[in-house]
């Protein structure tokens, strides 16, 4: 449906800020995950057509979106990381207007856009400036404007920043109750986020696409290389220099360690079952040592 | 220490606008002005003269003196809405936030912002300075440098001017009503009030000036002080006479030092009425994420804090509740790519910018264009008025994707360059049309069809300019500065070939004045597309 074909794209700067990214993505959700400044904003607003690859072609059911933008645009939902909205407008307009832009018409749009805002329990807030809003209650707003042509395409970078814990549970519900036939792509850097919802994952990293799977086989990669072992406090810092930690526990005896490696860090050290977490570090420690 | 961090704030904000290519482009473009500051005697026109048709040889002091004032003027005007954007900035990119959170004093910060507004006035004044030594030698009507003469008007009159500008701009960002439009507009009617009064317009100027004018006296008996400064063609050839500079005595120095003092008292009044970066000040600014009108009561504070604490109605949804709405099944919708429909949410969106009040006066101001005859409306100035009251909304044309971070919404959406930038066009044409019905009619009422084609060019004309002064420089304020001028010298001075509004006693011919008003508009637009494609270019 959508295939990114060994996409590259380079600033005025001379940074490379993607490399030969490859991938071909079908109805379903996937998740980008990455550090901050892997790339993962610049190949999502070159698939929503706002950012243009250097090298390299993206198609939408073989259609080059770089000849016929369009052609895409029309089924596309995209909320980009930072976003602005019109402060004086209220919700309904707001949306009334992006709707205008996207070229929505007819009676049913004003009933979507009511349903949107009850969606997203803005509808209490229909009628009151945009500008007063919260970041939260902003971000829904922005989630709004996105669903709003019901796209086959839904792009959402880092739709969660903002977000309290409860706030990102009910979007995952959300993001889960949107898939089916569209393809909905969406960053973060918030494992857990991905974890819960995606149904494929690729890692991104400087620029360059680590891997690309389903999380199951994801997890099988560091299936047997995640450990625990404690070590005294003041043995951390060390131990930072040595092992891929992936997470640390304070206790009584001292610091209880996650670690990514090939083999136990140390010979008291206890297998536990990987998450998407420790598949992720092992995938960028995998990058770095190459 | 204080003086530690009045350096800093100066130094970054310094940095932050220098480092930017556009500063580079005004440096080039001072340069161009500064090359017709120092017009040959063949070009028929003279930036400084006195009497009718003198102006000085161009030696040294005359160069000096000339371009100095000449230099003083324009950046008293460009200079201010140039640097007025430094507090803006701080608002914008939320450094305001982290200057809040610090224990730095509003008038040392202020201070650090005006300093940084001096230096920036005083880097193009020196490149202006040296431009003055280049034409002096070009010209070659003297060539023997004195460089005293030549340095002493800038170092002594300019650059004291220019401390009052940058404070002055600092003052005019220091309240949320005047950093906006509202404040290049009362900065641009002070302007011309200065230099329009002629106890105020040589404030500041008046040691060359006197100078000048009482040494020309002693050449032409019956001299009546007279003197002009701008780009002037006088009647009659233009005669030369020989000024040698001012004399500056200790006295000269201090009188001219001392405006220094009164660039600080602007300052000091400015930290009276700044009142930082407090959330409810940013509210007041629209900008992202912030509230339009100043602060919110306690119930709407209420209201956000319950709805922050979590989305109730997914919650409800997610649990499959049959009252609330399902995300795969929200009501579909078809695209169709109209355009009237986007017409009609632009112009909504125009018009929401303005207040009820403003409706209210421009109805009134329509409305004795349409009871009034046209010649008593033009007279009493109501239609001038008229005709710069959509000020703020025509300046938001092509620029508020810039401006509110929204680009992502129109760039993401099918045809947008054709589609959206020619329905902003058309909401322009259509508000002003709107708010001039009353003369419209009149015109036709009275039979003056050459009048009614002109506005209803000029309808076309002035919305072309807004929208290709927004698409080019991404802010409004070009827009607000480059009309005010053109109504203040076109329909308010009648200057004929700037009066859109065909005023102007023995104005050009109707006909050719609409060829070229359809033919800018036409340019305006061309121009206008062909740099919106950026919006897509700098992603």
């Amino acid at each position: 449906m959508l295939e990114i074909n060994h996409v590259s794209k380079q600033y005025s700067t001379g940074l490379w800020a993607l490399r030969d990214i490859h991938l071909q993505l079908k109805p379903g959700i996937i998740g980008l995950l990455g550090p901050n400044g892997a790339g993962k904003s610049t190949i999502m607003r070159i698939i929503a057509t706002i950012s243009q690859p250097t090298e390299g072609t993206v198609t939408w059911k073989g259609i080059d979106i770089r000849k016929h933008p369009d052609e895409l645009r029309r089924v596309l939902g995209y909320l980009p990381q930072d976003f602005g909205v019109y402060p004086q407008l209220n919700p309904i307009e707001f949306l009334e207007y992006a709707a205008a832009l996207k070229g929505l018409s007819g009676r049913n749009v004003k009933t979507r856009i009511l349903e949107l805002l009850e969606l997203l329990n803005l509808h209490e807030a229909r009628k009151r400036p945009i500008g007063g809003f919260s970041g939260g209650m902003r971000q829904r707003i922005g989630i709004a404007q996105a669903l709003l042509n019901d796209p086959e395409l839904l792009i959402i970078d880092e739709p969660t920043v903002g977000l309290d814990p409860e706030e990102r549970m009910r979007f995952r519900s959300l993001l889960t109750d949107l898939s089916g036939k569209r393809v909905i792509i969406f960053s973060t850097h918030i494992v857990s986020d991905i974890e819960a919802t995606a149904d494929q994952i690729a890692i991104l990293s400087q620029g360059h696409l680590l891997m690309k799977s389903d999380p199951s086989l994801i997890l099988r990669n560091v299936q047997g290389k995640v450990w625990s072992v404690v070590i005294p406090d003041d043995e951390l810092q060390e131990a930072r220099t040595r092992w891929t930690i992936s997470s640390t526990v304070r206790r009584e005896d001292g610091l209880q360690l996650r670690i990514v490696s090939d083999r136990p860090p140390l010979p008291q050290a206890s297998e536990l079952s990987p998450n998407l977490e420790d598949a992720y570090l092992y995938a960028r420690t995998i990058q770095e040592g190459a | 220490m204080w003086v530690h961090t009045v350096y800093h704030i100066a130094r970054a904000d310094l940095y932050e606008r220098i480092r930017r290519f556009s500063f580079l482009i005004t440096l080039g473009l001072t340069m161009l002005v500064a090359y017709f500051f120092v017009p040959p005697l063949e070009a028929g026109y003279v930036t400084l003269h006195m009497g009718d048709h003198y102006r000085g040889i161009y030696n040294s002091a005359w160069v000096g003196g000339s371009v100095a004032l000449s230099i003083t003027m324009f950046l008293s005007l460009f200079g201010f809405y140039l640097v007025k954007n430094s507090i803006l900035r701080d608002h914008q990119t939320r450094v305001g936030y982290i200057i809040a959170s610090t224990t730095v004093k509003k008038l040392h910060y202020l201070l650090g912002k005006a300093i940084s507004n001096f230096i920036v006035l005083s880097i193009i004044v020196g490149v202006v300075m040296i431009m003055a030594l280049i034409m002096q030698l070009t010209r070659g009507e003297v060539v023997a440098v004195e460089l005293w003469p030549l340095v002493s008007p800038f170092l002594l009159v300019t650059l004291p001017m220019m401390s009052v500008i940058a404070a002055l701009a600092v003052l005019f960002e220091s309240r949320m009503a005047l950093i906006g439009g509202l404040g290049n507009v009362i900065y641009f009617i002070i302007f011309i009030l200065f230099n329009t009064i002629p106890s105020l317009t040589s404030l500041g100027t008046a040691v060359v000036t006197s100078d000048m004018t009482e040494e020309f006296s002693k050449l032409q008996q019956g001299f009546n002080g007279s003197y002009g400064i701008g780009f002037l063609v006088p009647e009659v050839p233009i005669e030369r006479f020989e000024w040698q500079g001012v004399n500056w005595t200790g006295e000269l120095v201090l009188r001219q030092l001392s405006i220094f003092l009164v660039a600080l008292g602007i300052v000091v009044v400015a930290t009276l009425l700044f009142r930082g970066f407090q959330e409810s000040n940013e509210k007041s600014l629209g900008m992202k994420g912030k509230s339009s009108k100043d602060g919110m009561d306690s119930v709407e504070k209420k209201s956000n804090a319950e709805m922050e604490s979590g989305w109730d109605g997914l919650s409800g949804f997610s649990q499959g509740s049959p009252s609330l709405v399902r995300a795969s099944e929200l009501t579909k919708v078809k695209i169709r790519i109209q355009f009237l429909p986007l017409v009609r949410a632009e112009l909504g969106l125009m018009m929401k910018s303005a207040s009820l009040g403003w409706y209210a006066i421009a109805g009134i101001l329509s409305l004795l264009c349409l009871v009034m005859p046209a010649k008593l409306s033009s007279q009493w100035l109501i239609w001038p008025l008229l005709w710069i009251w959509p000020l703020l909304l025509w300046s938001g044309m092509g620029n508020r994707e810039a401006r509110y971070q929204s680009k992502y919404l129109v760039v993401s959406s099918p045809r947008y360059v054709i589609r959206q930038l020619s329905a902003v066009w058309v909401a322009g044409v259509i508000l002003t049309l709107i708010i001039d019905l009353g003369m419209l009619i009149r015109f036709v009422i009275e039979g003056d069809y050459q009048h009614l084609i002109l506005a209803i060019i000029s309808a076309i004309l002035i919305p072309s300019l807004a929208l290709a002064s927004g698409v080019l420089t991404g802010t409004s304020r070009t827009f607000e500065v480059l009309y005010m001028i053109i109504w203040y010298l076109g329909p308010l001075n009648k200057t004929a070939v700037l009066d859109f509004l065909g005023g102007a006693d023995g104005g050009l011919n109707v006909g050719i004045m609409s060829l070229v008003y359809v033919l800018a508009s036409l340019g305006l637009l061309i121009l206008a597309y062909a740099f919106r494609s950026r919006l897509l270019l700098h992603s």
